[in-house]
């Protein structure tokens, strides 16, 4: 009896949930049109940009457990590759945001291999010496990269492509990239709460992350997940990537910074692991946050971040989205059950 | 310790014929003098590599944290040392001051972020949230030095200057020093932990926490001690180096690097592994600027890192801990 009861109550929390989550997608859909402030449209594209990163490190760390310190190297890289095949080959950027996006989930099943090897500790250490080399290497390789100064995207024309090319104008192009990168958000985001949430690849990835023993013996294959969420992983943090180097034309060796992994990192944190669209949430928020702090001063948005983090994961471990989803199951009277990072 | 001791000779002994032959090697191809005085500041910098990297190895081998913010750790030693200087022009001043300043950082670093977290009722594998936290502090101190001190290069004078010769080497006598002062407090350190009965039970700790505790051992005390001894350590290094190597906001992620490098070639938690892994790096970083440029000279530790973690992750003499 109490089951069923119970079923159904998860059945219409997910409604609600559903119903929030469209009425936040249109709130940020009509917010160009209500507010025509380039500067306010600029900033939410990159921090779209951002929830995608964040997210895609929520399907790696936050489910799987396997600790990445290296996704703002993996969004630099992506950026980069993107950035490269368009000025270089004239790819035309649909083509080249999907290419960072294949590009890195090469890159990511080859950075997933030593995963099998590797756990906890090491693994982390690796991803953090991983991010420092890419952001060496692209400082060093001048030629290719375009060194300290970063790499332009300054080509324009597309011949032969059959696809509609991005509007020139600044303005109407801030507003035609909000569109798209909320679009990508979304269509990003549902792809991947679909595999971890419902999907039996999100059970596997979850059953890694509570047990990795436990999960092998019931004859899960943790080598083929571990690197299956690798490699996913990286392919939307290198979407993102994409987006970025198509939007802002510019791509420097300072999104490889380590800090930038750590927003990244930070931004998961505060929306909750382990839940995609909090993920996603966390993103925007801290991003927005991240570049208000500049008005105060040039030094504490990065304060903020590594209060963000130390803040969140000794006092609210479940970020914002535990917050409020205990919120909601007790507003409803139901059963709290514990969460694990609780 | 036992699994230590066996593993130890052969090791050792691997290790130094390596270093023969591609000692010889380089040897053939170069001006004897030049090799001999690279070998020499090789292993003078290992001095203090060791003593940074010791600190990381211990909080690991004892509380089973990897400390990411250790590098911000020995830059606020270099900090301190500045400021001391800039205040009172007193090197003994400035020494009591590191000192102080980053044995109190440490401390209130363990109560006010490490405790706290340590203390909440949380069933999943820790040691990822330690680490996601001593980022957060690493980038939180970071911007603080930006905020507080600037964001350029600061350098202190050197305590002692001049030259010293040996084998008709005129080795810089800072270096020499540093390198003194460093081996010093690593034998004070192993006679305190090999002694004491404090060391004793920082290596009951070690071995078992559970267990130490249930045979009386205060863990919170052992703890707070090996954390503290680990910043002051840090610390310390941030000091000694300073007036080779300046000191400026980000320079924690290049020596933590160095550092990972050294504990995981070393095996995380060992002791003599740190050692002798502080030499290996120290001798290849010298020869990488002798036989390349030195642009690549920080390349050197990632080499090492990557071919060790790819090979042997548990390290030279790295004993082989729980997955967990």
């Amino acid at each position: 009896m109490s089951s069923r009861k119970e079923g159904s109550k998860a059945e219409l929390r997910r409604r609600r949930l559903g119903l929030i989550f469209l009425a936040i997608v249109v709130l940020f859909a009509v917010i160009p049109i209500l507010i025509r402030v380039p500067f306010v449209t600029h900033i939410l594209v990159l921090a779209f940009i951002y929830a995608i990163a964040a997210a895609s490190w929520d399907l790696l760390s936050g489910y799987t457990g396997q600790l990445s310190f290296a996704h703002g190297a993996f969004l630099a890289t992506g950026a980069y590759f993107c950035a490269i095949v368009t000025e270089n080959l004239g790819w035309p950027p649909w083509v080249s945001i999907l290419g960072a996006g294949v590009f890195m989930m090469v890159v990511g099943a080859g950075v997933g291999a030593p995963a099998l090897r590797l756990h906890g500790h090491y693994l982390a250490i690796t991803t953090l010496s991983i991010n420092e080399i890419i952001r060496l290497v692209s400082m060093n390789w001048v030629s290719f990269t375009g060194g300290p100064y970063g790499f332009v995207v300054a080509r324009r024309d597309f011949p032969g492509s059959p696809f509609p090319s991005f509007p020139q104008d600044p303005t109407l192009s801030k507003t035609y990239f909000y569109y798209l990168a909320l679009g990508c958000l979304v269509v990003c985001g549902l792809t991947m709460y679909f595999l971890c949430e419902r999907s039996r690849v999100g059970k596997a990835f979850k059953s890694i992350r509570e047990d990795e023993d436990l999960a092998e013996s019931l004859g899960i294959n943790v080598t083929f997940y571990k690197v299956l969420a690798f490699s996913l992983s990286c392919f939307f943090v290198g979407i993102a990537g994409g987006l970025y180097a198509t939007y802002i034309k510019l791509v420097d060796p300072s999104i490889a910074l380590a800090t930038n992994s750590g927003l990244i990192v930070g931004m998961v944190l505060l929306g909750g692991r382990g839940t995609i669209w909090g993920a996603a949430i966390g993103g925007i928020s801290l991003y927005v946050a991240y570049q208000l702090l500049r008005f105060v001063g040039v030094v504490y948005n990065l304060i903020a971040v590594g209060a963000v983090i130390v803040v969140f994961i000794i006092l609210f471990p479940a970020g914002i989205w535990g917050i409020v989803e205990t919120a909601l199951i007790k507003a409803e009277g139901g059963v709290l059950y514990k969460r694990r990072s609780e | 310790m036992k699994r230590e001791s066996t593993v130890k000779p052969a090791v050792v002994a691997l290790i130094l014929s390596a270093a023969v032959v591609g000692g010889v090697l380089v040897l053939y191809f170069l001006k004897q003098q030049t090799i001999l005085d690279f070998l020499f500041l090789g292993i003078l910098m290992s001095g203090i590599y060791a003593l940074f990297a010791l600190g990381l190895s211990l909080v690991f081998g004892v509380m089973d944290i990897i400390n990411a913010a250790h590098g911000e750790l020995y830059a606020l030693g270099g900090y301190f040392a500045f400021t001391a200087l800039l205040i009172a022009p007193s090197h003994l001043l400035s020494v009591v001051l590191v000192i102080a300043g980053t044995g109190v950082f440490g401390f209130l670093m363990y109560y006010g972020a490490i405790r706290p977290l340590a203390r909440r009722s949380v069933t999943e594998n820790k040691g990822a949230l330690f680490l996601v936290l001593t980022l957060g502090i690493s980038i939180l101190l970071k911007s603080v030095f930006i905020a507080v001190l600037g964001a350029g290069y600061k350098s202190i004078s050197p305590f002692v200057g001049g030259s010293l010769n040996v084998l008709g080497i005129a080795l810089p006598l800072y270096r020499v020093v540093i390198f003194a002062i460093s081996i010093a407090l690593l034998v004070l350190l192993s006679l305190f932990v090999k002694f004491t009965k404090t060391g004793m039970a920082i290596r009951a700790v070690e071995q078992n926490a559970a267990a130490a505790q249930a045979v009386g051992i205060a863990l919170e005390r052992i703890y707070i001690l090996v954390f503290c001894l680990a910043s002051v350590f840090a610390g310390l290094a941030g000091w000694l180096l300073t007036p080779i190597l300046q000191v400026w906001p980000t320079v924690g992620a290049f020596i933590l690097l160095k550092g990972f490098a050294i504990v995981i070639l070393g095996g995380l938690g060992s002791m003599y592994g740190v050692i002798i892994a502080s030499v290996i790096l120290g001798v290849t970083e010298s020869f990488t600027v002798l036989l390349f440029s030195s642009e690549w000279r920080n390349l050197a530790a990632f080499v090492i890192l990557f071919v060790i973690l790819l090979v042997k992750p548990s390290g030279l003499l790295g004993r082989r801990k729980e997955k967990r």
